[in-house]
């Protein structure tokens, strides 16, 4: 296959990691483009520092890239792919930094507890959005909360009981509950 | 506190920390007794994989920001130096990154960990039990530290007892004498949990250890025989 056809905006995300896969360099600088805002906008959520966060960031992009060649489209979609990287690669890192429990600085954290701002077309156009969104908004408020902390801000369940004022075991508990029951509105359709 | 009491018990006794551990926020020793727990308990382990799918849905939500001015410059610099090596295909080591991958995807383990650990320690799933010890300072116990099998061997250090702080040095000391120092870590208020690559066999490390900027030891581990 010849890969060194235009790269375009257009092209699907799978498309484009074949492309990586090979080490074709214009496919790799709109994987970059296309994904950096997403992929530094989580690691800064979790851990909160523009300057950590880069490096978080890039470290994620180096081993996308690193193992474009074994991504499997049948376990996950490549925006999940890369993110889960991002996220795991941003939570091992704040286990070493972090001494006291911070809540996320973040609108979109404010908005997602309360679920009263409807993220804009292009954002609900993505893969995804719209169920999750969906999914989130059936929980419980203390729930939806727990979870939100923990899955995109990468809080330990000791520290959503101490932003919560809550017991541990409570924590643990919201967050145990609500991600079963999120699961139960996501799965069927993420499976087909 | 338990979970569901019609499970077993010893998959009550880790049902409420699976979430965590799918969505990559359990650390240190909870996170080894849940992980040894799914090594028999094929229930609790397929409940830990649909968990972190449902997990990973979230991220779709996941907040964008603008990197800082530079970003990209940086990264493709970086790219031409690190990428390089990993090109030439070789299939048997694609063919266990591809189960890394899943695992990553799946589970939330560290990438470079499992990646390397599978690919240069066959022996270490043969025997993937790791071993551990306490790590202590003056009798008190302030961590757990655990080793994994094969060579090179991983280990992983948590320190949650409050009094070690600053800026401290994880050394390994061998049965031969010698000494490495596999990591330099912060210790803000006492707390602390890494991984870290042992380039020593893992039947090799008998102690490992924290010194402090100024050399001393300040907390050890004596590992089994």
């Amino acid at each position: 296959m010849d890969y060194h056809g235009a790269w375009s905006e257009e092209v699907s995300d799978e498309a484009l990691m074949a492309g990586v896969a090979v080490g074709d360099e214009r496919a790799v600088l709109v994987f970059v483009r296309r994904y950096q805002r997403r992929l530094f906008g989580l690691a800064l959520g979790i851990v909160g520092d523009p300057g950590h966060a880069e490096d978080i960031a890039q470290e994620a992009f180096i081993r996308i890239l690193r193992h474009a060649s074994v991504y499997d489209a049948r376990r996950a979609s490549v925006s999940t792919w890369c993110l889960t990287i991002t996220r795991n690669l941003a939570i091992d890192a704040l286990r070493l930094r972090r001494a006291v429990p911070t809540a996320p600085d973040d609108p979109l954290f404010a908005n997602l507890c309360a679920m009263r701002a409807a993220p804009d077309d292009a954002v609900l156009a993505r893969d995804g959005v719209a169920v999750a969104l969906s999914a989130l908004a059936e929980l419980p408020d203390e729930q939806r909360r727990a979870v939100t902390l923990s899955a995109l801000y990468g809080r330990t369940a000791a520290e959503v009981a101490a932003l919560e004022s809550i017991p541990l075991g409570t924590a643990k508990s919201r967050i145990r509950l609500g991600l079963s029951k999120l699961r139960q509105s996501v799965l069927p359709i993420e499976a087909t | 506190m338990n979970g569901d009491a019609r499970l077993p018990m010893a998959c009550q006794r880790v049902d409420e920390d699976l979430a965590s551990l799918a969505l990559g926020t359990l650390a240190g020793r909870e996170r080894a007794r849940v992980l040894e727990h799914l090594k028999g308990c094929v229930r609790c382990a397929a409940e830990v994989e649909s968990l972190s799918r449902a997990g990973d849905a979230l991220l779709a939500l996941a907040p964008e920001s603008e990197p800082p001015v530079g970003f990209e410059l940086r990264l493709m610099e970086r790219l031409r130096e690190e990428t390089r090596p990993s090109i030439e295909p070789r299939s048997r080591r694609r063919a266990v990154l591809a189960v890394a991958a899943v695992l990553i995807a799946t589970l939330g383990f560290g990438a470079e960990a499992l990646v390397h650990a599978a690919t240069t320690s066959p022996s270490s799933s043969a025997n993937p039990r790791p071993l551990s010890a306490r790590l202590t300072a003056n009798g008190k116990v302030l961590g757990e530290v655990f080793l994994t099998n094969g060579s090179p061997s991983w280990l992983s250090m948590t320190v949650d007892e409050g009094s070690v702080g600053g800026r401290v040095r994880c050394q390994v000391v061998l049965t031969s004498g010698g000494v490495k120092t596999v990591g330099t870590y912060l210790l803000t208020t006492g707390y602390g949990a890494w991984s870290m690559r042992v380039d020593a066999p893992a039947n090799q490390v008998r102690v490992a250890r924290l010194v402090n900027s100024h050399g001393v030891v300040v907390a050890r581990a004596t590992l089994p025989a």
